[in-house]
């Protein structure tokens, strides 16, 4: 006899994907396993970082936030309502939840076990399902609605291309795997496996796979004294191995792990059991496969043995970003992440560098980014702008010094090229013996800048004034700092001429509130969004840091230091930090989305909605200019 | 000598019984069950049990898989009432447990759980009855009526009653399967879930 209960639970499941694609009965069987789940509103269901459930989430009523916290601030993702999907996240091998999800009403939900799920993973319909899920790591795959996107249309035309990318990339798996025979003694592979530090072995016959020993065989048959050590791998490995094609996706990869409950998958040559085998892919494989994961990024970094590795994580890093932005995740966030996986690969570059050298470095150095790349606000691939600084040698190593590192930095630009940071064309690199000096040559550059300044020089300093070390562990970027602002200080002269320049692009918006768009040239009618709007905002920050002796680079951290030393203009500061990182992200996901720079937006194809929402951003532009000429008496200067 | 009657009372209870009145010793339970009992109609003295549904619950979860519902055979005798109430058991050809059974397993099934019901008195005097006539004693589960609670909750008067589709639409909860006994103990179930918070 039927439960009603769970009878009518399948009724409301059928409705909605995946359960649409199971059949009445199973449905039913399902139904009768779930467990009804009341939420009171404001009540958390996960955190995120909880580790997951054994069960996920169908909403019956009520709405539930998904909500993803950052340092203090927490962002709302997606409203999950009624047939929503959630918490499929132990589906994808992660054992935390990656966002927080919380009650916004008093909800009712279904709660379905995933061991009585699995059994279903096989239906077509449900792995499809899941791989769209996969692919665009959302609740719900066929939602178009794009809930909470700022820039109405222009960010999500492409949509779900952009985001499918990393998730159905090939695999890189491992090749030429170790083999061994069945007729092998267990002793000798286990120590075989342990030299060669890997968790399995397949088992070969003329290299077509007949089975896989895994560190779980050699425990559950071995360890426990079953199977004698002596005894033959035939005796203890799994068979038949699972096979798969070469070109095998990431998340096909990881469904057929999900559906047969295994570690490792054999690649043969042509999918099938009967072929040779080509490599072996494992979960490992997976979690560094996917993108979307920044610490397999920085672990791949971590990894690298070549330049090219670096070349791909870096590719990866530029998918993972695609996807980030279009799934309007935080921009303060994507900017942390690059930043920091920035680092690592700029060191690393470093590190393969040095290595080509005949010798080590003679003394002390330090590698240290420019303009952008040194504020950490690049996600896009852009040129490179790097400089050289090391200690003050003897005379007689002078030269060996200035040769050594003048070469070091041709390496380094060369590394950077190749990775797909295009060479500076105004040649600010370390690789050009202007800018690649001793401390005390520093000194003199920077002094000729500020005290006898011309508009050239006032515009370098815009660029080195915002360092930042990379590669170097020891403290000629704090001294290099130090000469900054005391050459600085109390020079009036000097401020009123970065000043100026940093009024140099007028507000964007004319008297009429119009958009001021450029007059002639190649992006005739097309809005600046660099100079007029990014830039400003910019140079603002910057001049104002200085002014306050406030050490900081980024555009952000320094407008908060900003708010915090003058209180009475917090209110303006913390404006221009959510017009700069709206402004970024639109940026971005421009240039993401038509693979440019993002600087030059056609006003004509905003729509009306998004032409006041970038005007409601400019608003702070024109009040940060104000304040600059008022602070710096500039109105006689422009 | 009450206490010895008792005592002796007690030895020829049947096993269900005894093993009952040791499980109950124990309190500490935080299981629920909600419980409804379809009946023949509304004076437990003479009227019998057609079903009874049941489910069970935490504060904040409802577990479908240990729902049960129970329908009671019925005897030549009390088709009479069924009569005379008008009420026809809609599942009587489903109807497969005797009296004696479909008890036995609701006890085994309650355990020491706290018992929910809407006026939730009725239902336990109803398989009072029941397990009186199969020689064994009272329930001696703890018991919370979702009538009381709202009552109490919302400061009503006691004389006030307020009927269990009342209470869905102020609980806003979706009450179909209404009237049969797995459908009432269910939404039973949730109207206490949200009282009790």
């Amino acid at each position: 006899m039927k439960n009603t209960i769970a009878q009518r639970i399948a009724d409301f499941l059928k409705d909605f994907p995946p359960f649409d694609g199971l059949n009445t009965q199973e449905c039913y069987k399902l139904s009768c396993e779930v467990e009804v789940v009341y939420l009171p509103k404001q009540k958390i269901l996960f955190n995120q970082g909880d580790s997951t459930h054994p069960h996920f989430y169908v909403v019956n009523q009520g709405l539930v936030d998904l909500k993803l916290n950052l340092q203090n601030t927490s962002k709302l993702i997606d409203v999950c309502d009624e047939g929503d999907v959630m918490g499929l996240r132990p589906l994808f091998a992660d054992r935390t939840y990656a966002m927080q999800a919380i009650a916004k009403t008093d909800v009712m939900l279904y709660a379905i076990p995933f061991e009585e799920f699995k059994p279903f993973l096989n239906h077509e319909a449900i792995s499809e399902f899941l791989l769209r899920s996969f692919a665009s790591n959302q609740r719900q795959p066929d939602d178009k609605s794009n809930k909470g996107v700022l820039l109405s249309a222009n960010l999500t035309t492409n949509e779900a291309e952009s985001v499918n990318i990393d998730f159905f990339q090939q695999i890189n798996f491992t090749p030429k795997p170790f083999c061994t025979y069945e007729e092998e003694a267990i002793y000798k592979v286990a120590r075989q496996m342990t030299d060669l530090g890997i968790s399995s072995a397949l088992v070969a016959k003329e290299n077509i796979p007949v089975g896989i020993v895994t560190d779980k065989d050699l425990r559950r048959h071995v360890a426990t004294g079953k199977i004698a050590l002596q005894a033959q791998v035939s005796d203890i490995m799994s068979t038949p191995v699972f096979c798969v094609e070469p070109t095998i996706s990431v998340a096909q990869a990881q469904i057929m792990l999900i559906q047969h409950q295994i570690g490792h998958l054999c690649v043969t040559q042509d999918g099938t059991m009967e072929s040779p085998i080509v490599g072996i892919l494992s979960e490992h494989d997976i979690v560094t496969a996917q993108a979307t994961n920044p610490m397999a990024l920085l672990k791949a970094i971590k990894r690298a043995k070549s330049i090219d590795d670096l070349k791909k994580t870096r590719g990866y890093l530029g998918m993972m970003l695609k996807a980030y932005l279009t799934t309007d995740l935080p921009i303060s966030h994507c900017l942390e992440l690059t930043e920091g996986i920035h680092q690592e690969l700029f060191k690393k570059c470093a590190e393969f560098s040095i290595k080509e050298m005949s010798e080590q470095p003679p003394c002390e150095f330090t590698w240290l980014f420019l303009g952008s790349q040194a504020r950490g606000e690049q996600l896009l691939m852009t040129d490179q702008d790097h400089a050289l600084i090391y200690e003050d040698v003897q005379d007689d190593m002078k030269e060996k010094a200035t040769s050594y590192f003048l070469k070091l930095g041709q390496k380094l630009s060369e590394a950077l090229e190749h990775i797909g940071f295009e060479k500076c064309p105004a040649n600010m690199m370390a690789s050009n013996p202007e800018f690649c000096l001793s401390l005390t040559e520093w000194k003199h550059l920077f002094t000729k800048w500020i005290k006898s300044p011309t508009q050239k020089s006032v515009l370098l300093c815009n660029i080195f004034f915002d360092f930042k070390g990379v590669y170097g562990e020891n403290d000629l970027e704090e001294q290099l700092a130090d000469i900054v602002f005391n050459l600085l200080k109390n020079d009036d002269k000097f401020y009123a001429y970065l000043g100026s320049d940093a009024l140099k692009n007028p507000p964007p918006l004319s008297f009429f509130k119009q958009f001021i768009v450029e007059d002639d040239g190649e992006h005739k009618n097309e809005f600046d969004l660099k100079a007029r709007a990014l830039m400003p905002l910019i140079d603002g920050a910057r001049v104002l840091a200085l002014s306050k002796e406030i050490r900081v680079v980024q555009t952000v951290e320094r407008f908060k230091k900003l708010a915090e030393l003058e209180p009475q203009n917090a209110e303006l500061f913390n404006s221009c930090i959510r017009s700069f990182y709206e402004l970024l992200h639109y940026r971005s996901s421009s240039g993401f989305t038509h693979q440019h720079s993002g600087r030059f937006v056609d006003l004509n194809t905003l729509s009306k909605h998004d032409k006041s929402k970038l005007k409601y951003l400019f608003k702070p532009i024109k009040s940060l200019q104000s304040a600059l000429k008022s602070r710096f008496n500039l109105t006689y200067f422009s | 000598m009450a206490w010895i009657n008792f005592r002796k009372n007690r030895k020829n209870y049947p096993e269900f019984w005894k093993s009952y009145l040791n499980t109950i010793k124990d309190k500490s339970s935080q299981v629920y069950v909600a419980f409804d009992c379809e009946t023949t109609g509304l004076n437990p003295k003479v009227d019998r049990i057609l079903s009874i549904g049941a489910v069970k619950l935490t504060r904040d979860r409802i577990y479908i898989k240990e729902s049960k519902e129970w329908f009671v055979k019925q005897h030549q005798d009390n088709t009479e009432s069924i009569k005379v109430h008008g009420i026809l058991p809609s599942t009587s050809s489903e109807a497969t447990y005797s009296e004696e059974q479909a008890i036995l397993e609701f006890i085994e099934y309650i355990g020491n759980a706290t018992l929910i019901g809407h006026h939730v008195n009725f239902d336990c005097a109803m398989i009072n009855q029941s397990l009186k006539r199969l020689g064994a004693g009272q329930l001696k589960n703890r018991k919370k009526d979702t009538n009381t609670l709202y009552k109490t909750k919302g400061h009503f008067a006691n004389e006030q009653n307020f009927s269990l589709d009342k209470l869905c639409e102020v609980y806003n909860i979706t009450s179909s399967n209404r009237h049969t006994a797995l459908g009432d103990a269910y939404i039973t179930a949730q109207v206490f879930q949200k009282l009790i918070l």
